[in-house]
């Protein structure tokens, strides 16, 4: 009996020695994992899918918890989240443009929130109570990861393109106004339309896509714009620049992350990026999808289409215009 | 000490309530792992009993859970009630030894409950010709043993001075919030104000269950393990099986 006491302390102090030691790792090794194998992809695979694309210019600051791990230049850094939020983004911040991605970890919960929100809840619950959870597969997270990359890139390069597609838009309601015309069935019909076009133009087997097909696509779009801008009471010119500011900077970014997952040999993850083509979205992520699409469409039409897009002012969409005529 | 901790594992593997659904958690393992089910696990068909393997640990865990909270539930409050307590402490027992003892009788109990379940899995193993599976299985187990004995030592811990409901439904909570301890850690990281600090509060006292069941799956799939979350809950199982030192009723 008297050997418990300090035997139980001794057990104490040993637990919390321990969970002390762990605590003190910093960033989870799996973090530091993804983020070499992101630049193991400079290798010319990154620069294949975007010239000037590259993960390791940037600093990335990985979110875990209440603290942010900034790795660059071979570093990693702890510092309080610059940021309230936990999301994928860049930001610029002492004259650098810096990549903010949560921890591998956080975005197996994001996900399961999404997952669990926008699904079935049933799912969800079988989901945590299982021991195996579903979680983001490393090159989801990777691919994630250049998505940002592309963004940072897009800050560094795109400025003035941007500006003036986002001075096209003036009145800083039309988001909100044209989500609301979303809700017409005319609309809708329209949006199908133009994705089931898009899809099969994407996953055609031919070499060279169709040009009549390409410009049943182009006229769709057009009509697509057109008709939001009548229902929605918004000026044309407007609609249009808020369809190409998006589709240029999630589109391109979305391909990015879609090609990087094939860049990683990861042709299931590839086929789902194809397959979500297929499906019509609504707000902004119609964008991110028929950006990637019309992306995938100008690399068969022209192999250069990249450093057109860098040199010149023109939208994706006006781009695949000319391209595909 | 001995003796007490003794006599409340016996008194618990007679208790008729864990029988019946120790049978219960057994019969859904013997289905688990020998039925042709149409179990989808990301719209892909679960069949083969190494594809079952992870669901029948799955329910293992889960009824395991919920057994060490039912296990846990009355024992202390049927000491006080019967009045047993009194004729203990006559006996020149310490009321920390006495709290002491009949929870860990209880975590005890509750480990048990868990291995029962496991033998069967070992019975499969071993019909199905792949005795390869046990020492995983077993250790996967033995991480898993330690959510079961967490909540049982929780349990045991409010009981001594809330009602019987109240421990069961603060044992129920308690698992629910280890479950979803990632989930709800980050939309506490996404809060902010008072409520997002008393968040984040409860989430640093409550383990996280769930990253220990990951751990236990690690070693199932031969990942590497983390040992971090399985220390922290042993941290935190320590500390509240060290409130029985101080926690005793009034009424003897």
């Amino acid at each position: 009996m008297k050997a418990f006491r300090p035997i139980y302390l001794l057990i104490g102090v040993l637990l919390a020695a321990g969970v002390l030691v762990t605590s003190l790792r910093g960033l989870p090794g799996e973090d530091l994992v993804l983020y070499e194998k992101a630049c193991t992809l400079e290798d010319g695979r990154l620069g294949q899918i975007w010239p000037g694309l590259s993960v390791s210019r940037y600093p990335v600051a990985i979110r875990k918890g209440n603290a942010e791990y900034v790795v660059f230049d071979g570093e990693v850094r702890k510092r309080k989240p610059v940021l309230p939020v936990i999301a994928c983004t860049v930001y610029p911040d002492e004259d650098r443009i810096y990549i903010l991605v949560p921890s591998k970890s956080v975005m197996d919960s994001v996900g399961q929130i999404v997952e669990g929100f926008s699904g079935s809840i049933e799912d969800f619950l079988i989901d945590r109570f299982s021991i195996e959870g579903k979680k983001m597969s490393e090159s989801q997270y990777i691919s994630i990861l250049c998505h940002e990359a592309m963004h940072a890139c897009q800050l560094s390069r795109w400025e003035e393109k941007i500006k003036a597609l986002a001075e096209g838009i003036a009145d800083p309601g039309i988001e909100a106004r044209i989500e609301e015309s979303e809700s017409d069935p005319e609309i809708r019909a329209m949006y199908e339309k133009q994705a089931d076009l898009l899809y099969r133009l994407v996953v055609s087997d031919e070499g060279m896509p169709d040009a009549e097909a390409v410009a049943e696509y182009i006229r769709t779009r057009k009509d697509t714009l057109a008709l939001v801008s009548e229902k929605a009471g918004i000026d044309a010119n407007a609609v249009e620049s808020h369809a190409d500011l998006y589709e240029l900077l999630e589109g391109t970014a979305r391909y990015v992350e879609a090609k990087t997952a094939l860049a990683l040999s990861d042709e299931e993850l590839y086929g789902q990026y194809l397959h979500s083509l297929k499906e019509t979205s609504f707000g902004k992520e119609k964008y991110y999808k028929s950006g990637m699409g019309i992306c995938m469409l100008l690399d068969r039409l022209d192999p250069d289409w990249k450093q057109d897009m860098h040199a010149g002012s023109l939208s994706l969409a006006g781009l695949l215009e000319n391209t595909g005529r | 000490m001995l003796a007490l901790i003794h006599n409340t594992f016996r008194e618990r593997i007679r208790g008729k309530t864990f029988h019946v659904v120790a049978f219960i958690g057994m019969a859904i393992m013997l289905l688990v792992t020998t039925g042709d089910s149409n179990l989808m696990i990301n719209g892909r068909k679960v069949s083969g009993f190494e594809q079952m393997v992870p669901v029948a640990l799955s329910i293992t865990g889960f009824v395991s859970g919920l057994l060490a909270v039912m296990v846990s539930l009355r024992t202390i409050p049927d000491e006080f009630e019967r009045k047993t307590t009194h004729l203990v402490l006559v006996r020149g027992i310490k009321p920390w030894q006495y709290m002491f003892s009949l929870t860990v009788g209880n975590m005890l109990a509750s480990l048990f409950c868990m291995l029962s379940f496991y033998v069967s899995l070992v019975v499969f193993c071993v019909a199905y010709g792949r005795p390869g599976l046990i020492l995983p299985t077993f250790l996967c187990i033995i991480v898993m043993s330690i959510n079961s004995l967490f909540l049982s030592a929780a349990v045991s811990v409010v009981s001594i001075r809330a009602p019987v409901y109240v421990a069961g439904v603060a044992g129920i909570l308690v698992y629910a919030a280890g479950i979803l301890h990632g989930v709800l850690d980050t939309l506490a990281d996404t809060a902010q104000g008072v409520g997002a600090a008393a968040a984040r509060i409860l989430l640093f006292l409550t383990p996280d269950l769930s990253a220990v069941q990951q751990q236990a799956s690690n070693i199932l799939t031969g990942a590497p393990v983390d040992p971090g979350p399985v220390l922290a809950t042993l941290l935190l199982l320590y500390l509240v099986l060290s409130l029985t030192f101080v926690l005793f009723r009034k009424e003897v």
